[in-house]
């Protein structure tokens, strides 16, 4: 208790309120604008962080991956760019309300989901997190690999109806993944003697050309734009939210927790979270064919387990120094600067100041309730910008953000020849989702087959063998025999009926 | 000619067998390390063989979406749709742009490369001369001011501005 005292006193400090207000301004900025990650963010305010102390320090990185990580979804919403990574997950069905009129249900579905997560996420850190870390770093190679097998199984099932389509765009994405240099042996695949390939597709140019430079492609084909004339004002937002909250509190709730457990395990991530709980959501609802065209709920389930995976990363990061993601890798190096030693001892030792930085991640997030309120009504003058100048915009935010990835015009290409892909992808209606899972999941599923084949020495039986895994394996081959084998009884059952029909009217 | 790029399931399946054979071709080059059964070729060889199922499938129903055409004849279904050429000008535009920018860049520099660009991109989507004038470079600096400036991104800076700065 007088630990957790001590942590109130170091965190109500006007310097920590400032730090986080500020933060989460440049939070709100940076992910709204497309093509700027949460990683990028973060990665800039490090030099600002010297000359903080460690609790400001680590705040004002907690505050502005929280709010960086909502600000994403509002490009998302409207102009179907997701400004993260971790909005990619819902931005069809956020853009499709958007397209329907309904840009207040779109942003306050995420803004609320992402408070109440945001929360969720952070009092489970507080209340679990030497224990939940403790499961993650069980975890080997092999769980690790069924867990991907499970995240590109969620990419097909959120795939829609046609399986076919969806198993191609899932290979496209795994091939991409493919590119680089080979981690087992070292040698450079698909990279066609560039050096920009050698360390694979950046992920960020590859979003910014399958959702930005894409629909700029549709709208210049069209010749006008693409997205139809929404609502002129966001209105009713907070009834919405309200609404919303009040009818989705259990998928929040459910989210927030899946979020949080995913976003502790090393290299899964916010990104990953809202994928997976979109796709659980997707089974779980009511109305799966929604899903993709507008769906309250996928936007509800994903938003809340990203903003809880934000959280969930920072368990196996403070108590055993193992981030789980690109942001908490920055955060325990900035800690270690501060003289903060991320380990199971680092509640004794520098207790206070790691309470004081879960309240500040607390404060952060509440925070977002009014800022991202603001934001919110703020961003409806996208919508009033015409189209035409609008896209052109776009265009250049597009080449700017992809250039600012590794200073080369090399992402700039990227992002012309993905967007083409993605067109043409669309135009034949193959879904963009499971190319992008591929491309974040086949690194992570090939490295851990090739750990997991080297330690068994070729068994298969390795794959089974611990009982997390097992359990994991066993999953993913039902959830595969079930996508496999559900089109074959839809014909069969279509078949049945029909000679049943031709044989009641004979 | 309504103005759509679909190609017809069977060109699509053509693509992804092509695709797929590709990639099993090219991966049969990469070299088999020794003492190691699962080198560098095998995982983007699994791709390429899902390509390959997936076109194979891919063919199945559309001769089987052929058969119901065939014998449903009041149902019509286009094969290969084409595009009609403003639609084609247009959607070639925004590519030339962004090879203009790649090959501009590095030599006129960020500030002039982006107003040449954008008042390009600005004319072609029809937005008034007065606006395009007044758009394109304020939105050039805006950029250069966000990005270089504030958020410290180095942009291409090229012979002209080396020369002005």
């Amino acid at each position: 208790m007088d630990i957790f005292l001590q942590a109130v006193e170091l965190v109500s400090t006007p310097e920590v309120a400032i730090v986080i207000l500020i933060s989460s301004c440049y939070g709100l900025f940076v992910g709204s604008l497309p093509g700027l990650t949460a990683t990028m963010s973060i990665a800039l305010l490090v030099p600002i962080t010297f000359f903080l102390d460690p609790v400001p320090a680590i705040s004002a990185i907690a505050a502005t991956t929280a709010t960086a990580i909502f600000a994403g979804d509002i490009p998302g919403a409207l102009l179907r760019i997701p400004g993260t990574p971790a909005s990619a997950a819902y931005t069809e069905d956020a853009f499709a309300l958007t397209r329907k009129g309904k840009p207040e249900i779109a942003l306050g579905a995420s803004l609320i989901s992402s408070v109440v997560g945001g929360v969720l996420g952070v009092l489970l850190l507080l209340i679990f997190a030497p224990s939940l870390a403790r499961f993650a770093t069980r975890f080997s190679s092999v769980e690790y690999f069924w867990l991907a097998v499970l995240g590109l199984t969620c990419a097909t099932a959120v795939s829609g109806d046609n399986i076919i389509r969806g198993a191609i765009s899932l290979l496209i994405g795994l091939l991409l993944s493919t590119v680089g240099i080979d981690i087992a042996t070292g040698y450079a695949r698909f990279t066609f003697g560039s050096i920009y390939l050698l360390d694979g597709v950046s992920f960020i140019p590859a979003m910014i050309g399958i959702f930005a430079i894409s629909q700029i492609l549709r709208a210049a084909k069209d010749g006008v734009c693409a997205i139809s004339e929404p609502t002129r004002e966001i209105t009713r937002l907070s009834g919405e939210m309200w609404r919303l909250l009040r009818r989705y509190w259990k998928n929040i709730l459910r989210s927030g927790i899946i979020g949080n457990v995913l976003g502790a395990l090393p290299g899964a991530g916010a990104d990953i979270a809202a994928w997976v709980t979109y796709g659980i959501s997707k089974v779980f609802s009511e109305n799966p064919k929604q899903y993709g065209k507008g769906s309250e709920e996928g936007i509800v389930d994903a938003g809340a387990a990203n903003n809880a995976a934000i959280a969930g990363a920072w368990t196996p990061a403070l108590v055993f120094g193992i981030p789980g993601d690109s942001v908490t890798a920055i955060a325990v190096g900035v800690m270690m600067m501060k003289g903060i030693t991320p380990g199971p001892r680092v509640f004794f030792t520098n207790g206070p100041e790691v309470y004081a930085i879960f309240l500040g991640f607390l404060a952060a997030n509440l925070l977002l309730l009014p800022m991202g309120f603001m934001a919110i009504k703020a961003s409806r003058h996208i919508l009033a910008i015409p189209q035409n100048v609008l896209m052109p915009i776009i265009l250049m935010f597009s080449i700017v953000g992809a250039f600012a990835v590794d200073n080369s015009m090399f992402a700039v290409g990227i992002i012309a020849v993905l967007g083409v892909v993605a067109f043409m992808m669309e135009e034949n209606s193959i879904p963009f989702a499971p190319t992008i899972l591929g491309i974040v999941l086949g690194d992570v599923m090939e490295k851990n087959f090739l750990i997991t084949m080297i330690k068994t020495q070729g068994s298969a039986a390795g794959f089974f063998e611990r009982p997390m895994a097992a359990i994991l394996g066993t999953l993913s081959i039902l959830v595969w025999s079930w996508i496999i084998l559900r089109p074959a009884l839809r014909w069969y059952r279509g078949k049945t009926q029909a000679v049943e029909q031709i044989h009641n009217e004979g | 000619m309504d103005g759509t790029m679909k190609v017809s399931e069977f060109s699509l399946a053509c693509i992804i067998l092509l695709l797929g054979s590709g990639i099993v071709l090219r991966v049969n080059t990469f070299p088999v390390v020794g003492g190691m059964a699962y080198g560098p070729a095998f995982f983007p060889r699994l791709v390429g063989i899902g390509f390959i199922v997936c076109s194979v499938l891919l063919f199945g129903s559309a001769w089987l979406k052929r058969r119901a055409v065939v014998e449903n004849a009041s149902e019509r279904t286009t094969l290969v749709a084409g595009a009609n050429l403003p639609s084609v000008f247009r959607f070639l535009s925004i590519l030339v742009a962004l090879g203009l920018y790649i090959a501009g860049g590095p030599v006129l520099g960020f500030l002039a490369t982006t107003t040449l660009v954008t008042g390009a991109m600005f004319a072609m989507f029809r937005v008034k001369l007065r606006l395009l004038l007044i758009l394109s470079p304020c939105l050039s600096v805006s950029l250069y001011l966000l990005f270089e400036q504030l958020l410290r991104v180095p942009l291409p800076r090229g012979l002209l501005e080396r020369l002005i700065f």
